[in-house]
């Protein structure tokens, strides 16, 4: 009898509707996803939700299919049970006890953050990185320590995603908005001045994107885009830098949606340099929010006894990194 | 003013009703709303939801949601071939 196991995870914190099939043996059998694209402005939770209800068995049925197995072959279901928007959890989570309870086996709800920073250590084969994990929802750099991910820095306002993003619609250039903003960036010359907001570890990014918002009405395009870009990940590159510093970690993880960012990525690259430490980004198709990386994290919370009764498991909206133990790391 | 609601899903067998409740359960001890509430309940092969509200509005709301998780756990049933 193969002892293999295959876990199924359900991602739904945000615009994203994802659901991918994992082996136990760490290889991804499918990744499928839907996205929300909002015909205008940000968001919006409820209409967000109401596409993923929409199109969650679509989803799930594409993911089982390109996988080539059927709910009867799935040793267990996860869940992002947080953190995000709340109506778009609850919508993944519904989604999630299902099919745990009709599939008849465990259900392990997933800590989003945790889930890409372990799809990058096991994609990277890197055991203990310091990470830095950058979204539209989230701008962290952590490292494990004493049976949890501690956080190291964090954006003390909006993620640098949510920044990015919010400036390209400024400049009327949709979604998804970071790879116009390089292409632009790409073509600019003069740095104009914005604001370098790091407090301690932290950095904020509310003034930033205030300012160039303003300064859109009579900057060039290009020129602010470089700007931006330099300001916001320099900032980043700051806090990572020290954190890489008194960590001592041997290598960099870089996850997350804003991870395939190039310039980000030289940026990063060449701090790592300066501090002989290995540097690794994800790959793209696990980068942004999906449901593989919701599976691998279910599968190391499974080996360690996290599932949990359909009945309690609760939404987190706000469930924080550092709040979640993880048994599986010594 | 209090205006009564009462949804009533047949699935005609006991475990299916059983399950959907308990899919749907976490989400009626949490969803907080300033107008309406909900009561869980399986009868025979019927999952049955009463909701309270003050107002048409917060009714509609949580009857919306409520339907939205109905649909997705049917369907979910429906991909496991019962």
């Amino acid at each position: 009898m193969s002892s293999v196991r295959y876990v199924l995870g359900i991602e739904s914190t945000a615009h994203t509707f994802g659901c991918g099939v994992v082996s136990s043996e760490g290889v991804v059998l499918s990744n499928s996803k839907s996205e929300y694209v909002p015909k205008a402005g940000g968001i919006h939770p409820r209409e967000a939700s109401q596409f993923h209800a929409a199109n969650a068995s679509a989803t799930i049925r594409d993911s089982l299919s390109v996988a080539k197995m059927d709910l009867s072959q799935i040793d267990a279901v996860a869940f992002s049970a947080g953190p995000g928007l709340g109506p778009c959890l609850r919508t993944g989570a519904t989604a999630a006890r299902m099919l745990s309870l009709m599939a008849g086996v465990p259900l392990i709800p997933v800590n989003h953050c945790i889930a890409h920073i372990e799809i990058g250590r096991v994609a990277c084969k890197e055991d203990d990185p310091l990470i830095v994990y950058v979204s539209g929802g989230n701008t962290i750099v952590s490292a494990f320590s004493d049976g949890r991910y501690r956080i190291f820095g964090e954006t003390l306002d909006i993620a640098l995603g949510n920044c990015l993003d919010t400036f390209a619609r400024a400049l009327g250039l949709g979604h998804p908005g970071v790879p116009k903003i390089e292409s632009l960036a790409d073509e600019g010359k003069v740095f104009i001045p914005l604001p370098y907001v790091v407090k301690g570890q932290d950095v904020s990014y509310s003034g930033l994107l205030t300012m160039a918002i303003r300064k859109s009405k009579e900057s060039d395009p290009n020129d602010l885009s470089l700007s931006l870009l330099e300001v916001a990940y320099g900032m980043l590159a700051e806090v990572t830098e020290r954190a890489l510093a008194h960590t001592e970690k041997p290598s960099l993880l870089l996850t997350g949606g804003v991870a395939r960012s190039q310039r980000l990525q030289r940026m990063l690259e060449s701090v790592c340099r300066e501090h002989a430490a290995r540097f690794h980004v994800v790959a793209p198709e696990v980068a942004g929010d999906n449901g593989a990386m919701i599976a691998w994290a279910g599968y190391l919370g499974l080996l360690k006894g996290q599932e949990i009764q359909v009945e309690k498991s609760f939404i987190k909206p706000k469930w924080r990194l550092d709040q979640v133990e993880v048994p599986w790391r010594t | 003013m209090t205006i009564r609601s009462t949804l009533r899903i047949n699935l005609e067998e006991y475990d299916l009703a059983e399950k959907l409740y308990r899919a749907l359960l976490p989400e009626a001890e949490t969803t907080k709303s300033r107008g309406a509430k909900i009561a869980l309940k399986v009868e025979g092969g019927a999952l049955v939801m009463e909701i309270e509200a003050v107002a048409i509005a917060p009714l509609r709301a949580l009857l919306n949601s409520y339907i939205r998780w109905v649909c997705i756990s049917l369907d979910i049933i429906t991909l496991n071939g019962d």
